[in-house]
């Protein structure tokens, strides 16, 4: 097993070298065996396509965009251990969420995966990845997961990645949305030392939608590091970036979201959101939202608010008869609920919802 | 019904633009060397600590790279910029002193008049030596010191020592370490305690040679509970060479005091303005900035406000207008270092013809802020879709007891608030006149009147139907 640093770019236009929000560095570490692992945990009905192989796929271009440069790109397709493609066929609507579970253990400590989604024509699903490992076993994590909506498909993409606090993960999502397709993701970044998440989506075809949703957890000491972007190409397109995140104890965050609206996507509307709930005085929180225009014809709106829990609101759950623990673990949900709700595995959100009020239980009560 | 754009007209230089011919009475070579260095100081008779630090800034700059961020810096070339340029005079603190070609160089740019009518004191530089400086006697008498850099240097010496390029150092970055080795001229500013100018304070900035730079440096404190308004102009004739701009601004804005920078940039669009502006401010203090970038081939400006002590407060006002070639980078720093400091940043851009505006800005609030307030508000209007507009902010924030807020907004004139403007009896074209003065209204309305008025004559429009 051999491993190598490295360092990423993560703004798609740099900035001053003081905050230290242009690059990030990363530690690539080989896998001892990069056939293919085990049997992967599908679940998926028989209408769906599922290969270890994507070779007849057109990709065209690097979904990812500017955040997996070509040493990363050449690691993952060097290293892969997980290779997966599942493509919806043309005019197909899969009614359960297709759900791969990939997991970390003792017995395979470094996961590369690869994922091909791609949704044919007028097709429709929701595809959901999850990212689970036994406790104690320092697993690594680099992936990437690439999806394709062709003309007027729809697809769902949630990703949830719940590895212990000593994992390493970093991960890279792509995503291009074809006219009159909708691709919306949905990431929830609740564990890993120091997470490198990144999503790059490209609305390529007129009327394209594209929404990007992030439940992110800081806790302990966690270090995330998130950036996330929108191009805008065809016209008409209408993109969102929205986040709710919650830090506490000595956790650190950065989260950069971009809109790039490129010139001739004229008529097409942007919004990044970001929300940050503060539970800890010792936490750090950085927020990087770039617009990008080369179009005049466009509306990109960008907000961001952070801050500690209401007083007064806390007052009154207290004053319903909650202790502050538990109105503090209620009030966590809340800020993340917009976002859980929009996943359709009830177990899924169950996960979510479960892992923030275990997280204020552990942490947040001294906020 | 043929589909035109609405046309907003480029500024009007004119006035600017005029130039008077190489009369200067001296100016070192090309480049910089430390021979070079050594010889700036030595025409200014300066004491040998100042010597001391600019060769320290020369070593500063040839060890730092360029910044690997920002507009495209490519075509300055060190080697062709002539550093230092004197003009065949000495300072004057009367008009009629001044040779005639540079008083009628201020004069057509009006700054004699304003002296008469609205000012408390005028500085005039012209390229790299203060010319003419003057201020009222009943402040004089107050123990108001405005005067430029080189007498400072001579007269306030121990307060020059112990502040200058202390609040900006020459480690900050490349050209501010270019700055401290080759600087020249510029103002200093001393208003005793509880001491209050009703009046603005001005310095203007002319750089007449082509090919130079120029590297003002304007050092300014007010002390505890006084206030002052400083204003600051620039402007250069456009020739076919590059010419640089590379100027410096400490402020140092004690307890309970308020100072209000003004700052109305014009230069011609073979400028490149590189100027770093800084302000420390101190318990209860305030500083206000007013920034208008209107010139310029390429401008990196970024007015960064230090809140050291507790209910420090700072807000900024910038509006950016680039059009065709320009690349004008500009927004604000704020760091909150303590208790219940607030920032305010309102920015606000219009780009047309391939113009590109960049807002960028950066917000830290120290875990010793607590209680800190800070919004930012940043608008662009994009006029066509040649040209670019781009907004990168970062906030960092290390306290849970702050209240930080940030909006952004990118787009065009609204065809919605077109509509409802006919249906209340507005012509197209009246409409978005006003929704165009509108846009800079809450910058036109921060300026002197006088900057104003001329604002809204460099904006001016011409409409011609439909936006599309």
């Amino acid at each position: 097993m051999s491993q190598f640093e490295t360092m990423l770019g993560r703004m798609p236009v740099r900035t001053w070298s003081r905050p230290r929000v242009n690059d990030a560095g990363l530690v690539l570490r080989e896998p001892d065996d990069v056939s293919l692992a085990g049997g992967a945990d599908i679940r998926a009905s028989g209408q769906i396509i599922i290969k270890q192989s994507y070779d007849r796929t057109a990709f065209g271009e690097d979904l990812t965009g500017p955040f997996v440069p070509e040493g990363l790109r050449v690691f993952i397709e060097e290293n892969t251990n997980r290779r997966h493609l599942i493509r919806i066929p043309k005019g197909y609507a899969e009614r359960e969420p297709i759900v791969l579970t990939l997991h970390l253990g003792m017995e395979s400590p470094v996961l590369v995966d690869d994922v091909v989604i791609e949704a044919e024509e007028d097709a429709s699903a929701v595809v959901i990845l999850k990212y689970t490992s036994d406790d104690g076993t320092r697993v690594q994590h680099f992936g990437r997961t690439r999806v394709i909506v062709r003309r007027n498909a729809r697809v769902q993409l949630v990703k949830l990645q719940m590895l212990p606090n000593d994992a390493a993960h970093t991960d890279a999502v792509g995503g291009v949305a074809q006219a009159g397709a909708r691709l919306d993701v949905i990431l929830a970044e609740l564990g890993a030392a120091r997470p490198l998440s990144s999503c790059n989506l490209i609305l390529e075809g007129d009327g394209a939608n594209a929404e990007l949703d992030v439940v992110y957890l800081g806790d302990g000491e966690r270090s995330l590091d998130m950036s996330y972007r929108a191009e805008h190409r065809g016209r008409k397109t209408v993109s969102g970036i929205y986040a709710k995140g919650i830090l506490m104890d000595r956790s650190k965050k950065i989260f950069r979201d971009t809109l790039d609206f490129k010139s001739g996507a004229s008529g097409s509307k942007g919004r990044e959101e970001e929300n940050v709930l503060m539970l800890g005085r010792d936490v750090r929180n950085i927020s990087v939202p770039l617009l990008l225009c080369g179009e005049d014809n466009v509306e990109g709106e960008h907000a961001a608010s952070s801050g500690r829990p209401d007083e007064k609101v806390l007052f009154y759950l207290m004053s319903r008869g909650l202790g502050e623990l538990e109105a503090k673990k209620l009030l966590a949900q809340a800020a993340v609920s917009s976002i859980v709700e929009k996943i359709p595995e009830a177990s899924v959100r169950n996960e979510i919802l479960g892992a923030v009020r275990r997280s204020i239980g552990k942490g947040g009560a001294k906020a | 019904m043929k589909n035109q754009k609405t046309r907003v007209a480029d500024i009007d230089r004119a006035r600017f633009d005029f130039r008077d011919s190489d009369k200067s009475g001296y100016k070192t070579g090309k480049g910089l060397t430390a021979d070079i260095v050594a010889e700036i100081s030595a025409m200014k008779n300066e004491p040998a600590w100042m010597l001391e630090r600019r060769l320290r800034s020369l070593e500063v700059y040839n060890r730092t790279p360029m910044p690997a961020w920002g507009p495209p810096l490519g075509e300055l070339d060190m080697d062709e910029i002539v550093t230092y340029v004197r003009p065949n005079t000495e300072m004057k603190s009367d008009w009629n002193d001044v040779p005639g070609y540079i008083k009628n160089t201020f004069e057509r740019l009006g700054i004699p008049q304003a002296e008469r009518e609205s000012l408390a004191g005028v500085g005039a530089q012209y390229d790299s030596e203060v010319v003419y400086h003057n201020i009222r006697r009943e402040l004089s008498s107050q123990g108001v010191v405005y005067t430029d850099m080189e007498t400072a240097v001579r007269e306030h010496e121990d307060t020059v020592k112990e502040l200058f390029m202390k609040l900006v150092p020459p480690e900050d970055h490349k050209f501010v370490a270019l700055h401290g080795a080759v600087w020249s001229g510029g103002s200093f500013v001393y208003v005793p305690e509880g001491v209050r100018l009703d009046i603005p304070l001005q310095s203007y900035f002319r750089l007449n040679a082509p090919g130079a730079g120029q590297f003002e440096h304007t050092l300014i404190v007010v002390e505890k509970g006084a206030n002052v308004h400083f204003i600051e102009g620039c402007s250069a004739p456009k020739y076919n060479v590059l010419n640089l701009h590379a100027g410096c601004v400490e402020l140092y804005v004690r307890e309970g005091a308020t100072l209000r920078y003004s700052t109305i940039e014009n230069w011609s669009k073979n400028m490149m303005n590189l100027n770093t502006k800084r302000a420390l401010v101190e318990k209860n203090g305030t500083i206000e900035w007013i920034s208008g970038t209107f010139g310029s081939h390429t401008t990196m400006l970024y007015p960064s406000s230090i809140l050291k002590g507790e209910g420090a407060r700072s807000t900024f006002t910038g509006i950016t207008f680039a059009g065709a070639g320009q690349n004008l980078d500009t927004g604000a720093k704020v760091v909150h270092l303590a208790p219940n400091t607030s920032s305010t940043i309102s920015s606000r851009s219009i780009s047309k013809d391939g113009g590109i505006a960049v807002y960028r800005s950066a917000v830290s609030i120290l875990p010793e802020a607590t209680g800190a307030k800070s919004s930012a508000v940043c608008e662009s209007l994009m006029m066509d879709s040649k040209s670019r507009s781009d907004t990168i902010p970062v906030m960092d924030i290390r306290s849970d007891e702050a209240d930080i807020g940030h909006e952004a907004r990118i787009g065009r004139i609204s065809d919605a608030a077109v509509f409802y403007l006919m249906t209340r009896g507005l012509s197209e074209e009246e409409a978005k006149a006003m929704i165009v003065r509108g846009f800079v209204e809450p910058i036109a309305k921060e300026l002197p009147l006088e900057y104003a008025v001329e604002m809204n004559r460099l904006i001016s429009l011409e409409l011609e139907g439909t936006i599309g």
